[in-house]
């Protein structure tokens, strides 16, 4: 990886992309969040180890958003500013290339998981459960950051539109977390069960009810876990593969 | 007086067959053995049993035997699958024999704080009868530690935090630009 290009992307992400605003969005909705939850008689009736978890879930999900959306315009900005001529120029490899811009993006994704990182503390704080929520996080969350951030940069690889980059990344997103939300609806049926089963987002979701609430064995996690490996590794098989196409406007 | 008579039986006999634990008629009745009840704190989990009899001289084919809960702060039946992931599946009861008493537990699991009624109903495909048992109340009690002033201080303190580190960065750039 070339520091020099994640210093950029950084850059860029933070300021060009307004990053920044991203962080502030991120708190904003987590503060009003919280003042729902400790204000509204209807929100209070959440026990306290499902409000940790309905928080860790929204952190997690935030976080795959921002990197989806950053990471869908990466290589389709550098196209349309006629930027990358010059970067591939330059005398870096194109798997360095797209690993820079990969840690770039998942940079913004872990800035977003340290801000809603105080408001899942101060939830938690009395359930026991703060110290589990965010290794869950810290480790299945950089896995989801991982491939999420990896199928956009793919995607912003492949389509040369940064509109339609982001929207189809912004589609798939939604597509593959659909079943978290719609699980009871989706098990009525044998292929909703299969997409149930694959979906990543719900096994996340699953395993961290299962690891904090239910408390079950690592043995019993395993099924949640590996088809989220499994998502993890095609992902970053679709980057790798997407990388070799990189090309500026007209071809090398 | 006869009419204060009346009204007395009439009274009496609706408060015993409101206190009875067995709601029947002269085919089917149901009992909710247990749990007789619970004040408890989420995550509350317990199994419901219920006791099917079929008090006909005659085999009684395809029952089906389900749990309702009624929020009662709310005023809403709920949605039972959010309390037990097979609290929405009927139990069905292929063959019941004349006389014959089957149990069928359903496990449940109880999540929000609030106040529930919970009856279970055996329905009867065959005489398109539907008998439920008397409801249970079930108190979920507040399981909250939640520091509302810390949580108010962070959801006030963050943003403002970040702000202030946005806009001094704000000003960084602009004033670097500015030199150049």
């Amino acid at each position: 990886m070339n520091k020099t290009l994640i210093k950029k992307e950084l850059k860029e992400n933070f300021y060009a992309s307004k990053g920044m605003w991203w962080l502030l969005a991120t708190s904003l909705f987590f503060s009003v969040l919280c003042l729902l939850v400790i204000n509204i008689k209807e929100l209070s009736f959440l026990a306290q180890t499902e409000t940790v978890q309905y928080a860790a879930k929204i952190g997690i999900f935030l976080c795959a958003l921002v990197t989806m959306v950053l990471g869908s315009a990466t290589f389709v900005a550098e196209r349309e500013e006629s930027t990358l001529e010059s970067l591939m120029l330059a005398p870096i490899s194109k798997m360095q290339i797209s690993l820079s811009k990969l840690v770039g993006v998942l940079v913004m994704g872990v800035l977003i998981y340290l801000v809603s990182l105080p408001y899942i503390i101060v939830l938690g704080l009395g359930t026991g459960l703060v110290l589990r929520s965010i290794i869950f996080i810290a480790i299945i969350g950089t896995l989801l950051l991982v491939a999420y951030g990896c199928i956009s940069i793919g995607l912003s690889i492949l389509i040369p539109s940064s509109k339609a980059s982001i929207l189809i990344s912004l589609i798939l997103l939604i597509v593959s977390a659909v079943p978290a939300f719609m699980s009871g609806i989706l098990n009525v049926s044998a292929l909703g069960k299969f997409i149930n089963k694959i979906s990543p987002i719900s096994n996340t979701f699953k395993m961290m009810s299962a690891m904090l609430v239910e408390q079950q064995s690592i043995s019993y996690m395993v099924q949640y876990f590996v088809p989220i490996l499994i998502f993890t590794l095609i992902s970053v098989g679709f980057m790798l593969l997407s990388t070799k196409k990189i090309a500026f406007k007209g071809g090398e | 007086m006869k009419k204060i008579i009346c009204t007395l039986i009439v009274a009496i006999l609706t408060v015993y067959a409101m206190s009875s634990p067995v709601m029947a008629n002269s085919d089917l009745s149901i009992e909710l053995i247990s749990p007789s009840g619970a004040n408890a704190r989420p995550i509350y989990e317990d199994t419901v049993v219920s006791k099917i009899t079929n008090n006909t001289n005659e085999t009684m084919n395809n029952l089906l035997v389900y749990i309702t809960i009624i929020d009662t702060k709310n005023n809403i039946a709920v949605a039972v699958d959010e309390y037990g992931s097979t609290v929405d599946k009927p139990r069905k009861i292929d063959t019941l024999a004349p006389g014959e008493t089957v149990t069928i537990e359903i496990p449940i699991r109880f999540m929000y704080v609030g106040e529930y009624e919970l009856y279970t109903s055996v329905m009867h495909k065959g005489s398109d009868t539907v008998i439920s048992s008397s409801p249970i109340t079930l108190v979920m009690i507040g399981d909250s530690n939640i520091n509302t002033n810390l949580v108010m201080a962070v959801s006030i303190v963050i943003p403002v935090i970040l702000l202030v580190i946005i806009a001094w960065l704000y000003m960084n750039q602009r004033k670097r630009r500015n030199v150049k």
